[in-house]
């Protein structure tokens, strides 16, 4: 019977496992070694047309930050389905050297993100450049406004961010900190001091499992 | 004129603390562990790639954006078989 995998962790220190998962299925653990798979059993009929598919991302959602506040999870994109129980014991012997790697490295850390959007005033497309030097100015210009910004998120997070990351996306510019999770309020209150345009309307979101941090830079 | 930021908006812990759906759609549908297969099949009327033996269903428009699928037929395609 397919499975739906939610996340990999180290199999110590024990976990309080989820009641229920997506749809309300139970949650079983596959375990080899010392990495441990969680996941719920479906028939594709099972799934399909039980739930909305925003609904189910939810529950989804919820099984990780349930784990999350307790063990650092490596999760799976949803909705990722291995055919069988087997086939999680086989991908987790695949693949347990890296994510052994990975989750002993990510140990009591989550990702907390802060989304900065460009001011429609800073978008290069917002004047129409006359040339390409004109261009490549206005993209210049864009990169060091962008880049100022980020740089007083990242002073402010630096105390507590073990690692940084950012990157521009279509919604803005993207920003990823791995933080100790016993220090999220602390990186929160940090955040709200720091001095931005408004016009960038700062969000911070988190935490996260540290998804963005799964490969060393 | 940079200023203190009053506005920030923090969105941690609980969805009734402004985590929005689309916080959380992002996350789920974009970050984490992809394996890779082919093969379509839908979730509450949304096509989904239901890749291989091996697997990973994951939403169209993410798979698109990802890799390239070759076959996987148009959206609303009945869901097919589990062989590759």
């Amino acid at each position: 019977m397919p499975v739906l995998a939610y996340c990999i962790t180290e199999t110590q220190p024990e976990v309080m496992v989820p009641q229920a998962g997506v749809c309300g299925a139970a949650i079983r653990t596959v375990r080899v070694e010392d990495l441990q798979c969680f996941a719920s059993q479906f028939g594709p009929q099972d799934v399909v047309g039980k739930a909305p598919i925003q609904e189910a991302a939810l529950d989804f959602n919820r099984v990780l930050q349930d784990l999350l506040r307790q063990i650092a999870v490596v999760p799976f994109r949803f909705p990722t389905m291995l055919t069988d129980v087997t086939a999680v014991s086989q991908f987790l012997i695949e693949h347990q050297s890296e994510y052994r790697v990975n989750l002993h490295r990510l140990r009591n850390c989550v990702q907390m993100e802060i989304l900065l959007k460009l001011p429609t005033s800073k978008q290069p497309q917002a004047a129409s450049p006359k040339s390409g030097a004109e261009y490549l100015r206005g993209r210049q210009a864009q990169h060091q406004y962008i880049e100022s910004i980020v740089a007083r998120f990242r002073e402010a997070a630096d105390p507590l961010a073990k690692q940084w990351r950012h990157r521009e996306t279509v919604a803005g510019i993207r920003c990823f900190a791995l933080v100790d999770k016993n220090d999220v309020q602390v990186f929160l209150r940090q955040m709200k001091d720091v001095s931005v345009p408004t016009e960038s309307e700062p969000r911070v979101t988190g935490p996260w499992p540290a998804s963005e941090f799964l490969k060393e830079q | 004129m940079p200023q203190p930021s009053e506005d920030l908006v923090i969105a941690s812990g609980d969805l009734d603390q402004e985590m929005t759906l689309l916080d959380i759609h992002d996350h789920v549908l974009n970050a984490g562990v992809v394996i890779r297969g082919s093969l379509v099949i839908s979730l509450a009327g949304v096509d989904l790639v239901f890749l291989g033996l091996d697997v990973v269903l994951t939403s169209v428009e993410t798979a698109m954006r990802h890799m390239r699928l070759p076959d996987i037929g148009p959206p609303g395609a009945s869901p097919k078989g589990s062989q590759r």
